[in-house]
C-alpha cells in the first residue's frame, strides 16, 4: 500500500495518480477567472503546417469565436444569451459543433473557416445520451419526460479517430489574448448514433484515414468540402455500450455499465 | 449537444467557484476556479480501500478536493 493525500491506495492506484499528476501539469486548462464564465475546454487538434507538407498537434479552444466578437465579454454573450439595451433577449448561440451541409451557406460564419482553415480533432471515443420514455402503467401511453442512458461510442479495432474540425484564430481586442478556437463538423446519424442519440439524430463527421488527410491537406472544391463534411461513418465499423450515469465522476468513465431495463440497441452491424 | 463537457459554477464558503470538466486521456478530472486569490485546483475521483474518494492532483490539497468533490457529484445526481 501507498499513500497520496493522506489516503490509503493501491500500488497500481499509486502510479496512475502520479502519472495523472505529471499529465495534469503538462496539460494547458486555459485558465480564465470565475467571473469570466469560460465554459468550453481544450481540445487536442491536428492542423496543417504553413506549407500543408505536414501537421502539427496543438490544443484549440473548442467553441468557435466568429472573428466580428471583440472581447470575451461578448463571447460570454453569445454563449449564455443575453437582453441588449432596447430589452430584447438573444437567445444562447452554441458554436461547439457545426452542421455539415450547411458550412458553405452564404453568410455563414464557418464558411471562411471551412474554405481556409480545416483542422481534424483526435478521439478515442465520444459519450452521448439516448432518451427512453417509459409508458404510463395504467395508459399504455408514452410519459412526456424521458429517461435518459448514457452511452460511450467508439470505432472497433481503433484507439482513435479523426473528427472534422474547422478553426478559427482569435485576439481579445481588449486584453490582447490569443487563442485557435474551433468546431466539430456533424453529419446525420448513421443507422446506430440514430438509436443511441435520438434526440438530436446527429453524429461527428468521423473520416478515415484517407478522407482525414484530404479534409485536412488538399484544396477541394465546394463540393467535395461538402461531400467529406457529410461523410456518414459505416455502423458495422463502430461501437456502442452503455455506461455508468455517473461516468463523469467516475474512475473509469468508458466502463461498460448495464441497465436491465433498458431494451438492446437492434442490429448495430447493419450499414 | 454532441459530447460536451460540462461546466458549471457553484459556490463553496462564501466564494464562487467555476467548475470545468477535462478529460485527459482516460480520467476524466475537474478544474476548478475560485473567485478569491486562491489558485486552481485540480480534483478527480481514485479508488482507495475504503472507496472511492476525491483527491487533490497535485497531492497537498485534500480537504479541499473533498469538499469540491461533494459539490461536483451533487451537481450531476440532480441534473
Amino acid at each position: 500500500m501507498c499513500y497520496y493525500n493522506g489516503q490509503k491506495v493501491s500500488r497500481s492506484e499509486y502510479i496512475r495518480l502520479m502519472e495523472l499528476e505529471k499529465a495534469v501539469a503538462n496539460y494547458n486548462f486555459l485558465d480564465k477567472d470565475v467571473q469570466e464564465g469560460f465554459a468550453y475546454g481544450p481540445s487536442a487538434v491536428l492542423k496543417p503546417n504553413d506549407l500543408k507538407s505536414n501537421f502539427d498537434i496543438v490544443q484549440m479552444e473548442w467553441g468557435f469565436i466568429p472573428s466580428y466578437l471583440k472581447t470575451r465579454e461578448d463571447v460570454k454573450k453569445m454563449r449564455t444569451g443575453y437582453k441588449d439595451v432596447a430589452g430584447k433577449y438573444h437567445p444562447p448561440l452554441t458554436t461547439l459543433n457545426a452542421k455539415g451541409e450547411e458550412l458553405l451557406f452564404p453568410g455563414k460564419m464557418y464558411r471562411d473557416a471551412t474554405l481556409k482553415r480545416r483542422c481534424l480533432v483526435l478521439s478515442t471515443g465520444f459519450y452521448e445520451w439516448r432518451h427512453i420514455f417509459p409508458k404510463n402503467k395504467r395508459t399504455g401511453e408514452p410519459l412526456k419526460t424521458a429517461v435518459k442512458y448514457p452511452y460511450y461510442i467508439s470505432l472497433k479495432e481503433q484507439e482513435y479517430f479523426y473528427m472534422a474540425g474547422i478553426w478559427q484564430p482569435w485576439v481579445d481586442r481588449q486584453t490582447g489574448e490569443e487563442v485557435d478556437t474551433m468546431a466539430i463538423v456533424t453529419t446525420d446519424a448513421n443507422y446506430l448514433m440514430k438509436q443511441v442519440h435520438n434526440s438530436k439524430n446527429r453524429m461527428p463527421t468521423i473520416l478515415n484515414n484517407e478522407l482525414a488527410w484530404e479534409w485536412m491537406m488538399d484544396d477541394l472544391t465546394e463540393k467535395r468540402i461538402t461531400e467529406i463534411a457529410t461523410n456518414q461513418y459505416p455502423t458495422d465499423q463502430m461501437q456502442a455500450y452503455t455506461i455508468d450515469k455517473d461516468f463523469r465522476t467516475s474512475v473509469e468513465p468508458a466502463r461498460a455499465f448495464t441497465y436491465e431495463e433498458l431494451p438492446n440497441l437492434e442490429v448495430i452491424n447493419a450499414t | 449537444m454532441l459530447f460536451e463537457n460540462e461546466s458549471f459554477e457553484s459556490e463553496l464558503e462564501g466564494v464562487k467557484l467555476r467548475i470545468e470538466e477535462h478529460s485527459i486521456g482516460e480520467t476524466i478530472v475537474f478544474r476548478v476556479a475560485f473567485s478569491d486569490a486562491r489558485n486552481p485546483l485540480t480534483v478527480s475521483k481514485m479508488n482507495t480501500p475504503s472507496g472511492k474518494i476525491w483527491m487533490s492532483i497535485p497531492q497537498g490539497r485534500q480537504r479541499e478536493a473533498e469538499k469540491i468533490g461533494e459539490i461536483i457529484t451533487e451537481h450531476f445526481k440532480t441534473k
